[in-house]
């Protein structure tokens, strides 16, 4: 489908809006002020998606948007930040190693584990509830999942399920940050079954 | 010489060459190798079948067609079909999704069966498990090199 620089800048308000929503539910729970970067709408061929991620393994926390829009989310936070908004919320110091340790056990209870999860259900909350008001639908969000990867692996299934009947695929992506990166994440967004189009019918 | 192999993507190559693909996840990287003459060639599929969907641009993005271009590719550089054999690696589930099927294991079965039909036994193979992987594939040596965060490095 062809989309045009109209309807791109369309999605792109959207997803500046819905994760505007997001870092505000951030800075109110790390207490920082946080500013988020003007959103990117790319269509990367299915090739090229590794050169478009970023290389570094993070902490990945995933939940699905569905309702009136497919979409799956990504919100990576890399392991310093992650410490230091781990800190932020339990009051507990940790390194990056302990982090990846804590990350690494299959216990559900783990409290950086839960507490890393429960901002993704309050990020994702907030990006669904601004979404959902834009488009006048309700937009459901999953149970939040957590990764300690390589972004280009945690993404692979996503990918895949794009890109079943096309080559190209969106990447949604913006970032927040604050001044001393206690509340920094990129966030990605990959519509699924021809998400971009319903969103801007809808819209 | 490195050379990357992204996801959709195959190469074939003979002699002091390292084939990559980075970053497996529910991907599987599959491996053809002839050793007698040293040609290898490296398939990165991400879907496991062309079933049903129309093929575009990349038709190596599905296991069932990457793996026979992969063959036909490696048959014309000149290996024998009757010393080609396969490893491969991925087919990880890194998170379970609710609304998308699991690519990964369906991707690990796409590539047994295809290898059983064509009659390439697979010598070698690190699938599943939910940690990604990144795969190295020494043409000279005919080794299979695994990186993954948390499991650290194999050699198949």
């Amino acid at each position: 489908m062809n989309i045009s620089e109209l309807q791109l800048d369309i999605l792109r308000e959207i997803v500046n809006i819905g994760a505007g929503n997001a870092s505000n539910a951030l800075s109110v729970i790390t207490g920082k002020k946080v500013l988020i970067t003007v959103p990117g709408v790319t269509r990367v061929p299915v090739h090229a998606i590794e050169d478009f991620l970023p290389t570094a393994p993070a902490v990945i926390l995933h939940s699905s948007f569905t309702g009136g829009i497919n979409l799956e989310g990504l919100f990576v936070v890399y392991p310093e930040n992650a410490a230091k908004l781990v800190e932020q919320l339990t009051g507990q110091s940790i390194n990056t190693e302990q982090l990846s340790e804590h990350l690494a056990s299959d216990d559900e209870q783990n409290i950086i584990r839960s507490a890393l999860l429960e901002i993704c259900n309050i990020l994702a909350g907030a990006f669904a509830n601004a979404v959902s008001e834009m488009i006048s639908e309700p937009v459901i969000t999953s149970v939040p999942l957590l990764a300690f990867e390589y972004l280009e692996s945690a993404v692979d299934a996503v990918v895949a399920a794009a890109c079943q009947n096309t080559d190209d695929i969106f990447v949604f992506n913006t970032s927040i940050a604050s001044d001393d990166q206690a509340a920094a994440l990129d966030f990605f967004l990959i519509p699924t079954d021809g998400a971009e189009k319903l969103i801007l019918e809808k819209v | 010489m490195k050379i990357r192999v992204g996801i959709a993507e195959t190469a074939v190559v003979q002699g002091d060459a390292i084939l990559e693909a980075i970053g497996l996840g529910s991907c599987v990287a599959v491996v053809f190798y002839d050793p007698a003459l040293k040609i290898g060639g490296m398939a990165h599929p991400l879907l496991p079948s062309s079933n049903g969907h129309p093929v575009h641009k990349a038709p190596s993005k599905f296991m069932d067609r990457a793996v026979h271009l992969l063959y036909e590719e490696i048959l014309s550089r000149g290996a024998n079909p009757s010393r080609i054999i396969a490893k491969a690696a991925g087919g990880a589930t890194i998170f379970k999704l609710q609304r998308i099927p699991n690519i990964g294991e369906q991707n690990v079965e796409a590539v047994q069966t295809l290898l059983q039909k064509l009659n390439i036994p697979l010598v070698a193979a690190d699938f599943g498990g939910s940690h990604g992987r990144t795969v190295e594939f020494h043409v000279a040596t005919g080794e299979m090199i695994i990186r993954s965060l948390r499991k650290g490095i194999i050699t198949l």
